[in-house]
C-alpha cells in the first residue's frame, strides 16, 4: 500500500467541500493505496501526464475525480504521492473555484465548431 | 509555393488538401491516407454511437454542429456533454456500495471503469482529445499556473495516509 500526503493547501480545499470532502478524500486515498512499488495504480496512468505545462511543472500530474482536478506528484516506485492542489469545479458555489469551467465550455464549443482544415468525399461510381 | 488539391464530382468541387509540391513525397501521401483512415474509423464508431442513442430513446444526441460529441440538450437548447454527466455520476456514486455488490473488484477497477466511460463519452468525429484540450487551455491560464507554483511551494505536510500513529 502506497502513501498519500496532503499539503495544507489541498487539505483546506478538500475541507471547503464540507460533507462531500470526506467522500472525495476517500477516493483520492484509495487510488494511492491500491498502488505498490511493483504495481502501478490509477495515479500512474498515462492520462495523468500534463504535456503542455511549463518545464518547472512538467513533473506534476493531474487526476480527474468527478468534476474536480487533483494535481499531485509522486510515483508508485516511490510508493508515495503528494496532492498539493485541487481545482474545484463546482457550479454556483462562491466558496469554490467556479471559474474557468463556463469559459472552457465556450472554448470547447468554439474548438468543435472551427472549420475543418481539409475535406474529402467518396469517389463517384464513374471514378471507381 | 503551395497549391490546393481538389477532388471533383459531377455535383461539386471540394478542396482535398493544401500541399507544397516540392515536398510532396510518398511519405506525405501515406501520412495523408493514414489521416483519412483514422477519420473513417472514428466516423464508423460515431455511427455506432448514433445507433445506440436511437436504441435508448434518442436522449443522448450526436449533433453535427458539435461534431457528434455526445450531449443532452437542455431546455435552454444548450448542450450538457455526456462526459460532464459521467463526471457528476463519478462524484455522487458510492464506490463502497459497488464493491459490496462485486466484492471481487478492487477500488481501482471500479474507478478505472468510470474513467473509461468518461473517455468513451468524449468520442467525437473531429477526434479531438477533450482532456488534452483542457490541459492545453489550463497551461495558458496564468492564474492557475501561479496558484500551482504557490501550492507546490507549500511543502508542509498537513496529513499523511495511511495514518501510522
Amino acid at each position: 500500500m502506497c502513501s498519500l500526503t496532503l499539503n495544507r493547501t489541498s487539505k483546506e480545499q478538500i475541507d471547503s467541500l464540507g460533507g462531500e470532502g470526506k467522500k472525495f478524500l476517500e477516493k483520492i486515498k484509495k487510488r494511492a493505496f491500491d498502488a505498490k512499488t511493483t504495481i502501478q495504480g490509477l495515479l500512474d496512468a498515462q492520462n495523468t501526464h500534463l504535456r503542455h505545462f511549463p518545464n518547472d511543472l512538467r513533473h506534476i500530474r493531474k487526476e480527474t475525480i468527478g468534476r474536480h482536478r487533483v494535481y499531485y506528484f509522486g510515483h508508485n516506485t516511490e510508493c508515495s504521492y503528494t496532492v498539493f492542489y485541487i481545482k474545484l469545479n463546482k457550479r454556483g458555489d462562491s466558496k469554490a473555484q467556479d471559474d474557468d469551467n463556463p469559459q472552457f465550455q465556450d472554448k470547447l464549443r468554439a474548438g468543435l465548431a472551427s472549420p475543418i482544415a481539409d475535406t474529402y468525399s467518396e469517389p463517384t461510381e464513374e471514378q471507381i | 509555393m503551395s497549391q490546393t488539391v481538389r477532388i471533383t464530382t459531377p455535383s461539386s468541387t471540394r478542396n482535398l488538401a493544401t500541399v507544397s509540391p516540392s515536398s510532396y513525397t510518398p511519405q506525405d501521401v501515406l501520412r495523408e491516407l493514414n489521416s483519412y483512415q483514422t477519420k473513417l474509423n472514428n466516423i464508423s464508431f460515431v455511427k455506432t454511437l448514433v445507433e445506440l442513442s436511437m436504441a435508448t430513446g434518442g436522449y443522448v444526441q450526436l449533433r453535427p454542429e458539435y461534431y457528434h460529441l455526445p450531449a443532452l440538450i437542455g431546455n435552454d437548447s444548450q448542450p450538457v456533454y455526456l462526459y460532464e454527466i459521467v463526471e457528476l455520476i463519478d462524484e455522487f456514486i458510492d464506490y463502497d456500495r459497488i464493491q459490496e455488490e462485486y466484492p471481487t473488484l478492487s477500488f481501482s477497477q471500479i474507478a478505472g471503469a468510470v474513467s473509461f466511460l468518461r473517455k468513451a463519452s468524449q468520442i467525437n468525429s473531429r477526434n479531438i482529445d477533450i482532456d488534452e484540450m483542457e490541459d492545453a487551455d489550463n497551461a495558458k491560464n496564468t492564474e492557475l499556473i501561479a496558484a500551482l507554483r504557490t501550492a507546490l511551494a507549500d511543502t508542509e505536510a498537513a496529513c499523511v495516509f495511511p495514518d501510522t500513529e
